[in-house]
């Protein structure tokens, strides 16, 4: 072995979508050892939400990860929710719902437009955030924000689906599916992009369960690990669908995960859409978030978002503000992991996979 | 749900009291290598693990799932000077959480060598997870 060099990736780095440090070791180009440095995005949410009540925090949680804002809402409110007993209207946990599963998809083309531009393929960008753009403007029109939602509220959400709105999601349910067709098309047949991806950074099943990896990366490792499906948390019981699954456990495999579950997402928004449309009902308990009297108790919500698993634990000791809220992110495991996957791989192979795991680092930090 | 009463025969020292299996610090590697090997049990994931300062001591909640089970279980314990025994042995995913329990708790974490701050700057002082945790540092910006 000749002399091994280190040198030092990010935290600027358009790659990590976010500040990460990875310190490389390299013996030539193969990589000897990668150390993941974390918490240049840290924030202290949950130190602050000791400081603020309960309705006060809620627009915070959006903030844990920007991309997935109605999951970080969603895990919070209903931990909450379950401490005060509070019993949820149907039609809101369908809205609840169908504003996940969209965000999930804008989540997920997020990912493949900038996943592609990592691995140098600069169109699909424009192609993913082209299609993006629809559901950005449907959460304007629905929330007022296009991120940082503030949406979902102790009881309910904050205002009723209309008509329209549900009919142009009904339009883009139809247009998409052939859209993903195109990328498929472009991408998933592509030499250069296998060559990139196919056999690069395995996730064996059992390091994989080793480092509590959830999420689409556990399901292209080929366990069948889905919380919507596995507790049929809110109103996922009553809905009609299959997680995907891959076993290579590969970068690709890792790819064709997310595009199926983008497929899926649709039928999902669907199954949602087809219920609001005929039948009508609260959207919220009659709940006084301001002056909400939350008893002692603690609570863990299990709630799958589109990085893996996230939980909100939620510690209440009777006054009008949490004691301990502690969040579990996808990401944060992830990259825990990350010199694990990445032995053994050339240096121009860490962005590719990486890239391919989804890492936030923002919901990493906290 | 998961049966209770085997645990309890092992392990003479636990309670179940809400949703959480209670047992003492010393007990904690030997009961989550019993949870994780045992074939009725096997829960083979370490989800994360929680600190909560209570005052005057601090309670470790180590949130388990099983992929065969499909259920959860919660182990909980006290540590009263800020010491426990680390699992990552048991654990591989449980370093980072060790690492940020001290960073934000103080909670050293015998057997984990490689401690260090995760979250904070290295030069941290203190741990501000801490109920007892001085709020009023110049270096946090929001005070003036």
């Amino acid at each position: 072995m000749t002399e091994t060099m280190k040198i030092n990736i990010g935290p600027q780095h358009p790659s990590t979508h976010g500040v990460l440090r990875l310190v490389t070791e390299l013996d030539g180009e193969d990589i000897v050892s990668v150390t993941p440095v974390i918490g240049y995005l840290h924030r202290g949410l949950e130190k602050s939400a000791e400081s603020r009540t309960y309705l006060q925090y809620l627009p915070m949680v959006d903030r844990v990860d920007y991309l997935s804002g109605f999951f970080n809402s969603y895990a919070y409110i209903t931990a909450v929710e379950n401490i005060c007993n509070i019993d949820v209207p149907k039609r809101a946990e369908y809205i609840r719902v169908l504003c996940m599963e969209m965000n999930r998809m804008t989540s997920h083309l997020l990912w493949f437009g900038t996943y592609i531009l990592d691995l140098g393929a600069t169109s699909p960008l424009f192609y993913s955030f082209r299609d993006r753009e629809p559901l950005m403007s449907l959460f304007e029109e629905l929330t007022g924000q296009r991120m940082m939602y503030n949406y979902f509220t102790f009881g309910g959400v904050r205002f009723d689906v209309t008509k329209e709105w549900l009919d142009k999601i009904l339009k883009y349910t139809d247009e998409m599916p052939a859209k993903l067709d195109d990328y498929e098309k472009i991408i998933t047949s592509n030499p250069i992009f296998l060559t990139r991806t196919k056999n690069k950074g395995i996730l064996s099943k059992n390091t994989a369960l080793k480092y509590s990896i959830t999420g689409p990366c556990l399901r292209a490792s080929g366990v069948n690990l889905d919380f919507r499906k596995k507790f049929g948390y809110s109103i996922y019981n009553e809905l009609d669908f299959e997680p995907p699954v891959e076993t290579d456990g590969d970068t690709f495999a890792r790819y064709k995960v997310r595009i199926a579950e983008m497929r899926m997402c649709l039928s999902v928004i669907r199954q949602c859409v087809d219920y609001l449309k005929n039948n009508s009902g609260e959207i919220s308990a009659k709940v006084n978030s301001v002056a909400l009297k939350v008893p002692e108790g603690e609570y863990t919500t299990y709630v799958e978002s589109p990085r893996g698993l996230l939980n909100c634990y939620v510690k209440s000791d009777g006054t009008n503000k949490p004691y301990r809220v502690k969040w579990r992110t996808g990401s944060f495991y992830l990259v825990q992991m990350l010199p694990e996957i990445l032995k053994g791989h050339s240096m121009h192979d860490i962005m590719a996979i990486f890239g391919s795991l989804d890492v936030i680092l923002p919901e990493v930090d906290r | 749900m998961i049966d209770f009463e085997t645990i309890k025969n092992k392990f003479p020292y636990t309670e179940y009291v809400d949703w959480k299996i209670r047992t003492n610090e010393n007990d904690i590697v030997s009961l989550l290598t019993f949870l994780k090997e045992n074939s009725e049990y096997s829960f083979d994931i370490l989800t994360s693990i929680i600190a909560v300062d209570l005052n005057d001591k601090i309670e470790l909640i180590y949130q388990l799932y099983s992929t065969s089970l499909n259920t959860t279980a919660q182990v909980s314990t006290y540590t009263f000077n800020s010491n426990a025994k680390s699992v990552i042995n048991i654990y591989k995913s449980a370093y980072f959480d060790e690492c940020e329990i001290y960073d934000l708790f103080g909670v050293y974490f015998d057997g984990n060598s490689n401690l260090k701050r995760l979250l904070m700057p290295e030069n941290w002082l203190g741990h501000p997870l801490l109920k007892s945790y001085e709020m009023k540092d110049e270096r946090l910006v929001w005070n003036d």
